[in-house]
């Protein structure tokens, strides 16, 4: 397990948390506003307090006695990305702001070249870039440059908070590009809180959902997914190929079957009425 | 039908970097917009003119009334605009006293502005917390209190800029069918976003590309352009991806924009 929550409170919540994130794997956290789905992401790395319970992240446990050692071997492990970019930035350059971590962590100058100009490259954006303010980029720029400044020190797991939020639709389809590749490619544990279903259904292998701080949901996307009156009564809607699905079910009786990309669902519905 | 803004020969520089040049934009009374286009596209600049935050070169018409400096004040009085961060809107301790805050500056009878903002939060389904801070609730619910501020006093224009996106579902519901009793009304919506699935609820679609409108017209029409649409790279609603699939392999003769219909007519 990459991630294992063992009876946790959050500070001020009703309800305790129990559930495990699988080595390698995507995850979408998803709930209504206040069902701190945030909170959830800033426990795991040692940003909200835990009252009580713990919360195991690659062997090393995280509990309300943790001290800022703990935090500190944890967070190395931990890449997080804020909703909103701007506040985790306190550089004067992109190239500052995406060593800042690798400072911290005693790299070689040398090296930390290397590594920034490789992070960066992944990201997809320009050199150039290095050597802007980082306060002066789009909102897509600047999800970019917070991406290259936690993917530079190459933690094992990625946590994401409402990623799409500002996006448009190219720096949208760029970052979907990037969390393939670091899901295939680099094998990381990723986990995406949003709003956004339509975007967690592209992207991700599991599904927790979040009511009144607690998993009232969870597992394979497909199943919960499937799940249409826990979601209804938790007022969330599925994603639109799902509800597409279920409509040709209930008017046509025909069962097109579950499918994450639209290309494949086409397919079958040309198959199906042809 | 009657044009609520008229925007002719505008032009619009930051300096030395030029947003629009001899743009031309007509929004009629009682449509909803949707506006979007790629970052950097100048749709946020578009809203800022209409605030008469910054003061292009041209003519620009509100309806009927020339947006000059002297009537900004005028003008803003009938426009509503529910921003996405909220945080730094809300000026007031209760959420009672943030909705009504317009109406009081604009000088409304209370018991108008009382009876008009017990009825939209009623309508909100915020009755219980009219005393609590706005600042302290969820975010959707933060979001639905910049709505009812921005529509309670009956604006004739509603901006909206990526507010939509921060709502839960439910109360986007909400949101949708009461701007869309607003419009009937007369009432004109702009929704700035680049969520498109949020496009289909809009009567039209502004497509802004580089300070030029790209596309413009009835939902319909913008969506059958496929060629444009493909080359702009701009993420189709849903049902729209799936209504050019199946006109390809021509299984039906037009774009649909409603799931039940396009069941109906695919399997006939």
């Amino acid at each position: 397990m990459a991630i294992k929550f063992k009876d946790v409170k959050i500070k001020g919540s009703k309800n305790k948390l129990n559930f495990n994130i699988e080595i390698s794997k995507t995850y979408g956290l998803i709930g209504n506003s206040g069902s701190n789905k945030t909170k959830i992401l800033e426990l795991i790395c040692g940003l909200e307090i835990i009252e009580s319970g713990q919360v195991e992240i690659l062997g090393d446990t995280l509990s309300g006695g943790s001290n800022e050692k703990d935090f500190f071997k944890v967070r190395k492990n931990i890449g997080y990305l804020f909703e909103n970019p701007s506040e985790q930035f306190f550089q004067e350059t992109v190239y500052d702001e995406i060593s800042f971590a690798l400072k911290n962590f005693n790299y070689k100058k040398d090296d930390i070249d290397n590594h920034v100009k490789k992070a960066i490259k992944l990201v997809g954006l320009d050199e150039k870039y290095l050597d802007r303010n980082p306060f002066t980029l789009s909102c897509g720029e600047a999800k970019k440059v917070a991406l290259a400044s936690i993917l530079v020190y190459n933690p094992k797991i990625i946590l994401l908070d409402d990623p799409t939020i500002g996006l448009d639709f190219k720096a949208k389809a760029d970052l979907l590009k990037l969390l393939r590749v670091l899901k295939k490619r680099y094998n990381k544990t990723i986990i995406i809180a949003s709003k956004d279903i339509d975007f967690i259904h592209k992207i991700v292998d599991h599904v927790l959902v979040i009511d009144q701080d607690k998993v009232v949901l969870s597992g394979t996307k497909y199943n919960v997914f499937s799940n249409q009156k826990i979601l209804k009564r938790i007022g969330i809607n599925a994603p639109k190929l799902i509800l597409f699905s279920d409509i040709v079910k209930k008017e046509k009786n025909i069962n097109l079957g579950y499918r994450d990309d639209i290309n494949d669902l086409m397919k079958d519905v040309y198959r199906y009425v042809k | 039908m009657d044009n609520l803004v008229n925007i002719e020969n505008m032009k619009f520089a930051y300096d030395n970097n030029v947003v629009f040049e001899n743009f031309k934009l007509s929004l009629k009374k009682g449509k909803w917009y949707t506006l979007c286009g790629p970052n950097g596209s100048g749709k946020t600049t578009l809203i800022k003119i209409l605030l008469g935050i910054l003061k292009p070169k041209g003519i620009i018409k509100f309806d009927s009334k020339l947006l000059v400096e002297s009537s900004t004040f005028e003008i803003r009085k009938d426009i509503g605009v529910v921003f996405s961060n909220v945080n730094n809107q809300f000026v007031q301790e209760t959420v009672y006293d943030e909705v009504a805050f317009k109406m009081v500056n604009m000088g409304f009878d209370k018991k108008v502005i009382d009876e008009r903002v017990s009825q939209i939060l009623k309508y909100f389904d915020m009755s219980k917390i009219v005393d609590e801070n706005p600042h302290k609730i969820n975010n959707s619910k933060k979001q639905l209190v910049a709505f009812a501020s921005a529509i309670v006093s009956e604006p004739k224009l509603i901006v909206i800029d990526e507010a939509l996106t921060k709502c839960d579902d439910q109360d986007k519901e909400k949101v949708i069918s009461l701007l869309n009793e607003l419009v009937k009304e007369g009432a004109t919506v702009i929704n700035v976003t680049n969520n498109m699935e949020d496009s289909i609820y809009s009567d039209e679609i502004i497509i802004l590309e580089k300070g030029s409108i790209y596309l413009m017209g009835p939902l319909k029409e913008v969506f059958e352009d496929e060629i444009k649409l493909n080359r702009l790279g701009i993420e189709l609603p849903f049902i729209v991806l799936l209504s050019h699939r199946m006109k390809f392999y021509e299984l039906i003769d037009d774009v649909i924009l409603d799931m039940k219909s396009m069941v109906d007519e695919l399997w006939q």
